[in-house]
């Protein structure tokens, strides 16, 4: 039976990134970064509304927790082989405590984590606002988007919550399996980080074709599709989706005061996972250990 | 009792239904009747009948209305054969304009050419049956009303207090707008399928291309039929087709918007709407 993987992360972790890979990988070509497996984003409104036959702007906040995961089985029975499908939600129990995500179909969580001083300055970048707010919004608990009050928008609530929380809520979750995979391991050995998390998976793939896939999606060639094509997931104007990818950026662009409050906030995941330490490692041991 | 906006009576409705050839998480289906299980409460279906309808705690009558005047009316619509394809509708020169479509913004643009002076037929839920194709509302919607969130309201300069809460708990709301006048079936004459164009720069242009082939006209209509696969196992494929083929003879388009803001969106894209419908 088919089942979701699902490609878990805060916003602009790589997940986009690990999605590109898994395209190039199965197709044996460059993707099309406006077309990554057709698959819809865990909170697409689309799909909860055609896979339900529900018109999900008719539903309150609660409703729509309560039936996203029987959307997600939907989508799942009717493939015929995996899907892989993004996913920005913090892992979050519903109200009759269920998970929001949906967990009955789906065969493992691949979840990308990035440094959050890296995270902060592209975060800011792709919505279009200031380094105190990219901030502000990866300290608050309650950070919500799509919440949809006053819009409707293509897609449906998702609750991100803190960073840390984000981190630890699917990484500590016992609902499915889940596998870690750093930014930072992707950029410095991509072909043996991203063989490892295809393999976690259940996608077998040589060396040599990941290394092509690797290649196929280097940032300089997504960068020029976006630049040739345009990209669906951009959302603000006059930056690019796929604007630097540099490992420490954080160093040149982001505030000291703002690089320290976010290390006051999380520190303790931020250990966990190496970050605090130049070249530093981690393990799930650790990651638990720091938390 | 009764439902005070729609054909309904509340009463006990099985857990399901034992000769059920259609079973999913939210509905089962038989032929001729259908079991609906949504948070609001059970809704047991019969084309003929009245839906009967077990509440939940705390569900209110215009919870049970607002899901009766969409995908449960359109379900029960449907076991009767009349087919409905989630889309609204205007009447333009007497013949219907329907539009549908994968995005939001659907029920805003139609809400502008009933601003523009095109009565309002349908919203949510279009019925389409016969031969020729004729469009109507389903039995349920009563007065036809659009659901317009608040940014879409104040996009086209309408007073939010001037509209009627959908159902509590949710931010949209039923705007009666154009020209009234009893509601009537009337012939089919154009389906325009909203798409947005993710390389168009300018937000202030839209766009429009013919269906060419009839095959992608049925793939598209069946798409955006309301529950396709119940109305597939109940063993109606036939009367789907045909329904799709009778519509896929009218005029098609894909009318694509820019990915900007549905308020800038809005003045051309009506306008290539009502140039389509000539």
């Amino acid at each position: 039976m088919a089942r979701t993987v699902w490609l878990a992360s805060y916003p602009k972790s790589g997940n986009t990134w690990l999605r590109a890979v898994h395209e190039a990988v199965v197709t044996g070509s460059e993707p099309d970064i406006n077309d990554l497996g057709h698959n819809h984003i865990a909170a697409a409104r689309w799909a909860f509304d055609v896979n339900l036959g529900l018109r999900s702007s008719d539903m309150t906040r609660e409703e729509l927790d309560l039936l996203r995961p029987w959307a997600d089985a939907v989508l799942a029975e009717r493939a015929g082989t995996d899907i892989w499908r993004k996913a920005h939600d913090a892992f979050s129990l519903g109200p009759t405590g269920e998970p929001v995500i949906g967990t009955s179909t789906a065969r493992i969580a691949l979840y990308v984590v990035r440094d959050p001083r890296d995270v902060a300055v592209s975060l800011a970048h792709h919505a279009g606002q200031t380094m105190s707010w990219a901030v502000r919004a990866m300290c608050d608990p309650d950070w919500t988007v799509s919440t949809g009050s006053q819009v409707l928008g293509p897609q449906l609530p998702q609750r991100f919550g803190t960073w840390s929380e984000h981190v630890l809520s699917w990484t500590k979750q016992e609902w499915l399996p889940v596998h870690v995979v750093r930014y930072e391991d992707c950029v410095a050995r991509p072909v043996e980080t991203f063989r490892r998390a295809l393999a976690a998976a259940g996608l077998r793939a040589s060396q040599e074709d990941v290394a092509l896939a690797v290649e196929r999606c280097s940032w300089q060639r997504l960068r020029r599709q976006e630049e040739e094509s345009g990209f669906r997931e951009r959302t603000a104007e006059g930056t690019y989706f796929f604007r630097r990818g540099q490992v420490g950026a954080w160093q040149e662009e982001l505030p000291v005061p703002l690089a320290e409050q976010l290390v006051e906030h999380h520190g303790p995941v931020m250990a966990g996972l190496g970050y605090l330490e130049p070249g530093g490692d981690w393990s799930p041991a650790t990651l638990i250990a720091g938390a | 009792m009764s439902g005070p906006e729609a054909d309904w009576v509340t009463g006990w409705v099985p857990e399901a239904l034992p000769d059920a050839v259609y079973r999913s998480h939210l509905v089962e289906a038989a032929p001729g009747r259908a079991i609906f299980r949504l948070p609001v409460g059970r809704f047991l279906l019969a084309p003929d009948a009245p839906a009967v309808v077990e509440t939940a705690a705390g569900a209110s009558d215009k919870d049970i209305a607002c899901m009766l005047r969409g995908p449960v009316g359109a379900l029960r619509s449907s076991l009767g054969g009349r087919f409905a394809l989630r889309a609204s509708a205007v009447e333009v020169g007497r013949r219907a304009l329907v539009v549908c479509g994968s995005t939001f913004g659907v029920s805003t643009l139609v809400a502008s050419l009933a601003l523009r002076g095109h009565r309002l037929l349908a919203d949510g839920v279009v019925v389409v049956s016969g031969t020729p194709p004729m469009v109507s509302a389903l039995p349920e919607a009563g007065q036809p009303r659009v659901t317009l969130w608040p940014d879409s309201a104040a996009h086209l300069g309408l007073d939010l207090d001037q509209g009627q809460v959908l159902r509590p708990g949710v931010g949209s709301r039923l705007f009666a707008l154009g020209p009234g006048g009893t509601p009537a079936e009337i012939g089919l004459g154009w389906v325009v399928s909203l798409a947005v164009d993710h390389k168009s720069e300018h937000p202030d242009q839209a766009t429009s291309h013919p269906f060419a082939a009839v095959s992608q006209r049925v793939a598209t209509l069946v798409g955006h039929q309301w529950h396709a696969e119940v109305v597939a196992a109940l063993g109606l494929q036939a009367e789907q087709f045909n329904w799709a083929v009778t519509i896929g003879s009218a005029p098609m388009f894909r009318l694509l918007r820019s990915t900007g803001s549905i308020g800038l969106t809005l003045p051309p894209l009506a306008e290539r709407a009502e140039e389509l419908a000539v």
